[in-house]
């Protein structure tokens, strides 16, 4: 409607005419796989979260009754508690240790390239390699137990321990803490050098400078980390599939795993389905509640002039 | 900052703290060399330390000789593996050059909230879309290939579009002007000029889609079924799950094959090094400044 007057008030010239054809003409791959692959699958996904299908007989409308369902289920109920636990716990230890190291790192000193890859190698091996890996180093017999032993503390039984499961996934992300790390030092080092100097002049002490100028200056990426950090530690799946599958007793079951084994090992696609929109909505909300409190501690430079 | 005043003491304990980390994060490493190179007594035994003592190469022989039994056909998982990383990485190109390139440089009235739609399907966490997807392949009579793996990366992540489009915005705009004049059309323009002046964005998402794809275990796991046709992630994934220490499939044999589906990745990370750096300073000023 508006857009016909508009366009009688400036009519397309032929230069607009043919720049919107080849722009839809480049965007075109995008555009197709936005339609057929997200916009269109997330219609059918939502219908289909207030169905029953299971993909072979046919699907009938049961209401909220799938999502009524999810809040009784006692094993998805304990998989989201496990995700938030595990989020709880990853996530503000990798933020803490990465700054850390990061500040460590951005010492002018000798050997910090060397230092950096060996820091920074962990996070490029491939997922599935690095739980091979730490089903071993997290075994009853494996390494950590030895090494805790050296230092006569007998190690938990980790992965087939009710307690110790989720602190094992934590041991297993901390090893990659290298990737946010990497993130961390870059912004450390684009912290202007006169911040520091006119500090020192003042007196002020080396941690003084850190808390003072470096904190404050890298805050919005310590904030694009923790936005990640939370959102990829809530879809945690591979871990848990190669590790444990859920156990012990389901102490390590979360949720992506558990949606994976309602959808394709039971072929609850309905139920499978209004998991992955309480999902989505456990995601919005911990990111508006970050981006809402971000006003609070993220320090953008406009706001010094 | 202010280092070269930093007294000897504190050198000394930073170096210290430094090279404690370091021992700690790459023991790992020595103790999957240890693993993989144990024999299969000390798997019997389930006792493996920390720094090698044995070296019993032959498990390395074994992967590829299918001596630790079952339809497990190693040397086909990685060419499958490598058949779909590269038509992954020809797709990302492909699609997020063009489309960055039509976000960029293009003109229409309502482009930026397109845009805004494309940044914020990001935000959707992809196990909504995997079920609908998943049946559509299915439908489409493509269960058990690997074209649902593949199909996907020819319409371009968001993250890479976004990513790609920030190089295109760099290049200059009396480039485009010039070549209009010489007579290309939009095309020409995107293939003669803006494609080679982003070939160092383009190394990037190669080594990200190349990472995405090479260590991918849920989308394999999804519509892969024969074992011919497994990718070598989950070809890993699959073994862990059947180590039997006494048996021929013990813990070293998966622990050397995970070992050579790691080297790619960290020969890849030291070559394309000062791509990556790229990105990480692309993030790194986009928050800071």
């Amino acid at each position: 409607m508006s857009d016909k007057k508009s366009r009688k008030k400036v009519p397309y010239t032929d230069r607009a005419k043919r720049q919107r054809r080849w722009f839809f003409f480049f965007i075109s791959p995008w555009l197709f796989g936005f339609l057929a692959m997200t916009l269109g699958p997330m219609i059918y996904s939502f219908a289909m979260s207030f169905t029953d299908w299971d993909m072979f007989t046919q699907m009938n409308f049961i209401a909220l009754d799938n999502y009524k369902q999810a809040f009784t289920d006692s094993r998805f109920l304990i998989s989201v508690k496990n995700t938030f636990i595990y989020t709880f716990m990853s996530v503000p230890v990798n933020l803490l240790l990465s700054v850390a190291m990061a500040y460590l790192l951005s010492f002018r000193l000798k050997g910090m390239k060397v230092f950096r890859t060996i820091y920074y190698i962990p996070a490029v091996v491939p997922a599935v390699a690095s739980c091979v890996l730490f089903k071993n180093i997290l075994a009853t017999k494996g390494i950590l137990n030895q090494g805790l032993a050296l230092l006569g503390i007998q190690g938990p039984r980790w992965l087939l321990d009710k307690e110790c499961v989720l602190g094992g996934f934590v041991i297993l992300a901390l090893w990659t803490v290298g990737s946010t790390m990497v993130l961390m030092l870059s912004a450390i080092n684009s912290v202007g050098e006169e911040l520091y100097e006119s500090a020192h002049l003042d007196g002020a002490t080396r941690f003084q400078m850190f808390k003072g100028i470096t904190i404050p200056q890298i805050t919005p990426i310590i904030f694009f980390n923790l936005i990640t950090g939370i959102i990829g530690a809530l879809q945690t799946f591979t871990q848990v599939y190669m590790l444990t599958d859920g156990g012990p007793d389901y102490a390590s079951s979360m949720i992506v795993p558990y949606l994976y084994k309602n959808a394709f090992s039971y072929y609850r696609m309905g139920y499978a389905s209004s998991m992955a929109w309480i999902l989505f909505a456990i995601v919005m909300v911990f990111s508006l509640i970050v981006m809402k409190s971000s006003t609070m501690w993220v320090f953008y430079e406009e706001e010094v002039k | 900052m202010l280092d070269k005043n930093l007294k000897i003491h504190r050198k000394i304990i930073v170096y210290a703290i430094l090279t404690a980390l370091a021992l700690l994060l790459s023991l790992p490493f020595v103790y999957m060399l240890s693993i993989s190179l144990a024999t299969p007594e000390s798997n019997a035994k389930d006792l493996f330390t920390i720094i090698p003592h044995e070296f019993y190469w032959k498990n390395f022989a074994d992967l590829f000789s299918g001596a630790f039994g079952g339809s497990r056909p190693v040397g086909r998982w990685i060419m499958n593996t490598l058949f779909i990383v590269a038509l992954s990485i020809c797709g990302q190109i492909l699609s997020c050059s063009m489309v960055a390139f039509g976000f960029a440089r293009m003109q229409y009235r309502h482009k930026n909230k397109i845009f805004m739609l494309l940044l914020a399907t990001m935000m959707l966490p992809g196990q909504i879309t995997l079920i609908p997807v998943f049946v559509m392949f299915t439908k489409l009579g493509l269960y058990d290939t690997v074209w649902p793996l593949i199909i996907p990366q020819f319409f371009g992540s968001a993250y890479n579009i976004f990513f790609t489009r920030q190089f295109v915005t760099a290049v200059p705009g009396q480039l485009y002007e010039a070549a209009e004049i010489d007579g290309l059309n939009y095309f020409g323009i995107y293939r003669k000029i803006v494609l080679p002046l982003i070939k160092p964005a383009l190394c990037a998402i190669a080594i990200f889609t190349f990472n995405h794809a090479w260590g991918d275990v849920m989308g394999p796991l999804i519509y892969l079924q024969d074992s011919d046709k497994y990718t070598l992630a989950l070809g890993v994934a699959n073994m862990s799950a059947e180590v039997n220490p006494t048996g021929a499939l013990n813990m070293s044999v998966v622990m050397g094959l995970s070992l050579i589906m790691s080297i790619p990745q960290i020969v890849i990370y030291f070559v394309g090094q000062k791509y990556l750096f790229q990105l990480n300073l692309g993030i790194g000023n986009s928050g800071s400044k």
